[in-house]
């Protein structure tokens, strides 16, 4: 099939999807079914068209619109086809998804729920293909619009109404900035077709590189713009949560791809710099507020916050790399930033499916209430298991696989930048991601084991069951995909250097395709730091195969009940290790920057020397609230107030600013 | 034309000293009745024959539907009328005569030399004036008032610089106004039922 046939299909199945949500809107099974059967479907037709892009080369259509800026394109080269298929991955999964999921709100809107999902993946798939800046725009809100109703979908709960205008207000600044960024492009007079584009000369130039960095950096949730991601990305329904965070802010790497590789081309170092410090402390200070959390969804949306920063820091020593002429390099670090955009997608909304399969299962999203799931749930428990590996950057997993990428990009950054500047700029960020990805480890250990291992810590924990087929299908789909892609990450790597190497000119694509350079960071025959993920895991077995031949020949298990000695006490689930206690080592160690505030209650009893209840609570800091938007809010307020001296309820009052501006214009165009 | 112009200036200047409901409404009719005359004597003059259509609905629309509507709303305020503005009436005559001063000074400034130099300066006297008595007039009949001397100023206006607009544009001015009365007038009637008073210095309350 052709391309603008699959793409004509793929809008058909949604708008499919949203004319059966809204039609059948009291009926919710059928609701249910055809909105996100329908988008599953859809989901699936723009993985096709991706394939079809990469198949037979960049395509293009122009829409049968008339708008009143200028024709609309469909153009889909190798970098939408990418986002096309990621969006489409996850899409078709999430979907799936919520056939099962969905079932909880039987009765609470689903009607309207399943409309917006599919204007949600639909609004998505336009963003990253059409080619022209009005239409870019329109689809880029309706995407905001879409999740932010879906954000708000349960609107009875405080927290849900107030994350939604949060982050309605935040991508709201953040368009604004797009809009700048883009009108700074267009040439004067000239088309909104994204191949008109140019940049401007001079500080415009520079200027429409901070607003993009500024719009998208706020989609994409860069710290300090993140403040509305842990908060919305919580708020909606588990299969939603699992798209925003695992694509839709993707679409801002996309926009960023678009203007720095495209639109604006090589720049000055510094555009580099600052990137790459964004992206420093979007990893360090995502990761470390993401060990500090309990709430496992806001604790995921936190890690989203971190990964973002790891694919920053590739975009970022692409543009290093770009400006400083090296186009081969900023080729690796392109694509190990795409790279980590695939993978993030992947693991990051298998990790919000399971971690909504356990809130389906235990109604609680509070780690410090779970415990014990591996039993009742252990397909969940696998998947997560897998997912919390590959977030984590452990190998053989596709995370290890995008991370080790980009740490071959920042070592390279000395041929860059010049001197001492660049060797520390690269020791010091390839030490940020080392010491993220621990920190990562770190957090997943702590959720994993609050939520599967051990006892269960509440009744509701306990009377937990596995999730439907239909929920665990697409969660195994996609540690299938963790686990593939971790192992055979070559063929990606290849078809992803095909994609950014259009960008960097000819010599790019010469030396990306001569050199092989990315078989160089994982053929195991290659020069130092060479590995190959292959053969890693034949080791693995080699080594788990070994250890079984040993078990069984010298191995010896003497089982012995008895109970556990507890002073005396009956042990309970009260005794267990919890969440805050485990993230205790790291929140002094980096108590200079959480700035933790604990505070301990002491019920005093007659008895001194038993049964006293402590009540223990830990808050910490968050910086950028404190400092930025804390001070921001109320400058605001104050200026209202003050701007209210002017309001006084008087008619007359406010005829008589009329009257005094009247005058005043008509003296002032006179030039009296 | 001249002598037309300084009737309007007059029967602006008498608004102003104004405190019973109903005299202001007399005098608002005879300024809209000078209106008309000034478009007739307008349309004489270029020739127009449209315009003296324009002239009948001024004194149709202007002279007769909305005064008559004011006047039984009046007639239904009998105890109302303007006890405590803003400004007194003295020191509104004397902003009135600033007014004045401030459009002639104006039209010498920014049209030097015009040939119906009156007749556009007494239009911006007669905008100026009415904003004036919106402003320090608390009764709602006073504000209506203010407005429809307004746009008896701006019809002037472009009556003065245009030779008469085209008449489609005359009938949307007319049916503007007359709806915009009609919701005022309406307005005034529920603000009477529900506080006993049209006194808008009591709206001051929905202030939040």
């Amino acid at each position: 099939m052709e391309f603008i046939h699959l793409y004509a299909a793929m809008a058909g199945a949604f708008a499919a999807a949203m004319a059966g949500a809204l039609i059948f809107r009291e009926r919710p099974a059928v609701a249910n079914w055809l909105a996100h059967g329908l988008s599953a479907a859809g989901c699936l037709l723009a993985v096709a068209g991706a394939a079809r892009v990469f198949a037979a080369g960049p395509q293009a259509f122009g829409l049968p619109v008339d708008t009143l800026f200028g024709a609309v394109t469909v153009r889909a080269d190798y970098l939408s086809a990418f986002f096309l298929a990621v969006i489409g991955t996850v899409g078709a999964a999430a979907s799936v998804y919520a056939l099962a999921y969905s079932r909880e709100y039987y009765g609470r809107r689903l009607g309207s729920m399943g409309l917006l999902y599919a204007a949600f993946l639909l609004s998505m798939l336009v963003v990253v293909t059409v080619s022209q800046v009005v239409a870019f725009v329109v689809a880029w809100e309706l995407m905001t619009v879409a999740s932010f109703l879906l954000v708000a979908h349960e609107r009875e709960k405080a927290a849900a109404s107030r994350a939604a205008y949060v982050y309605f207000v935040m991508t709201h600044i953040g368009t604004a900035f797009i809009i700048v960024a883009f009108l700074l492009l267009v040439p004067p007079g000239g088309s909104l077709d994204f191949a008109a584009l140019a940049a401007p000369a001079g500080w415009l130039r520079d200027a429409a590189f901070v607003c993009a960095l500024i719009g998208f950096g706020t989609k994409a949730g860069i710290i300090p713009l993140h403040v509305w991601l842990p908060e919305a990305h919580p708020a909606a329904p588990t299969h939603v949560s699992a798209v925003m965070s695992g694509v839709m802010i993707k679409t801002a790497i996309y926009g960023l791809a678009r203007f720095y590789l495209e639109f604006l081309g090589p720049g000055p170092l510094w555009w580099g710099a600052a990137v790459l410090a964004a992206a420093a402390l979007s990893s360090v200070l995502g990761v470390l507020y993401a060990l500090m959390q309990h709430d496992v969804k806001r604790l995921l949306a936190y890690h989203s916050v971190e990964n973002i920063g790891i694919i920053l820091l590739g975009v970022g020593g692409g543009l290093l790399f770009a400006s400083a002429g090296l186009p081969a390099l900023a080729g690796l670090a392109w694509a190990a930033a795409l790279f980590h955009v695939l993978n993030h997608a992947l693991f990051k909304s298998l990790l919000f499916m399971g971690a909504g399969a356990v809130l389906q299962a235990a109604h609680t999203r509070d780690i410090e209430h779970l415990g014990g799931l591996i039993r009742f749930m252990p397909y969940t428990a696998l998947f997560f298991l897998v997912g919390a590996v590959a977030i984590s950057g452990l190998p053989p997993l596709n995370g290890f696989a995008s991370e080790w990428l980009t740490f071959q990009a920042l070592v390279a950054l000395p041929a860059a930048v010049a001197g001492m500047a660049g060797k520390l700029a690269a020791a010091v960020l390839v030490s940020v991601l080392g010491l993220t990805g621990a920190l990562a480890a770190a957090c997943f250990v702590k959720v994993f084991a609050m939520i599967f291992l051990a006892k269960p810590r509440s009744e509701q924990a306990a009377a937990a069951r596995e999730a439907s087929w239909l929920m665990l299908a697409p969660m195994g789909a996609l540690a299938a995909l963790c686990v593939a892609l971790g192992v055979l990450p070559v063929w990606l790597i290849s078809l992803l250097t095909g994609t950014v190497a259009p960008f960097l000119g000819e010599g790019a694509k010469a030396a990306l395709a001569e050199g092989a350079w990315h078989t160089a960071g994982f053929r195991a025959t290659a020069a130092a730091g060479a590995m190959s993920p292959a053969a890693l895991v034949a080791l693995l077995l080699a080594g788990l195969a070994a250890a079984a031949v040993a078990y069984r020949a010298f191995g010896r298990v003497e089982r012995a009940a008895g109970e556990t000695w507890t002073c005396g006490i009956v042990p309970t689930a009260r005794m267990e290790y919890t969440a805050t206690g485990f993230a205790e080592p790291i929140r002094r160690a980096f108590a200079a920057v959480l700035l933790p505030k604990p505070d301990v209650v002491v019920e005093e009893d007659p008895h001194h020397y038993f049964g006293r209840r402590m009540v223990f609570h830990v808050r910490i800091t968050y910086i950028f609230t404190e400092a930025v938007y804390r001070p921001a809010s109320r400058g605001a307020v104050a200026l209202a107030q003050f701007m209210k001296r002017l309001q006084t309820g008087s008619v007359q009052l406010y005829v008589g600013y009329i009257l005094a501006v009247t005058v005043a214009v008509l003296v002032w165009s006179t030039r009296w | 034309m001249e002598t037309l112009a300084i009737l309007l200036l007059a029967t602006a200047f008498l608004l102003t000293r104004t405190s019973r409901l109903a005299t202001a409404v007399h005098i608002l009719l005879a300024q809209s009745a000078v209106v008309a005359a000034a478009c007739a004597v307008a349309g004489w003059q270029a020739g127009e024959t449209h315009m003296f259509v324009a002239a009948l609905l001024t004194v149709v629309v202007k002279a007769g539907l909305i005064p008559y509507a004011l006047l039984r709303l009046v007639r239904l305020l009998r105890r109302e009328r303007e006890v405590n503005p803003v400004i007194g009436a003295n020191m509104t005559s004397l902003a009135a005569v600033g007014a004045m001063v401030l459009a002639y000074g104006l039209i010498e400034h920014a049209l030097p030399a015009v040939i119906s130099r009156d007749a556009v300066a007494t239009a911006v006297a007669l905008v100026l004036i009415g904003l004036l008595l919106i402003i320090t007039r608390r009764q709602a009949i006073m504000q209506i008032v203010g407005l429809i001397t307004m746009e008896n100023g701006l019809y002037l206006l472009g009556l003065s610089t245009t030779r008469g607009l085209p008449l489609i544009i005359e009938l949307g001015i007319f049916f503007d106004v007359l709806v915009a009365v009609t919701v005022m007038v309406i307005l005034a009637f529920r603000l009477k039922r529900s506080f006993q008073t049209t006194d808008t210095s009591i709206l001051k309350r929905l202030k939040g």
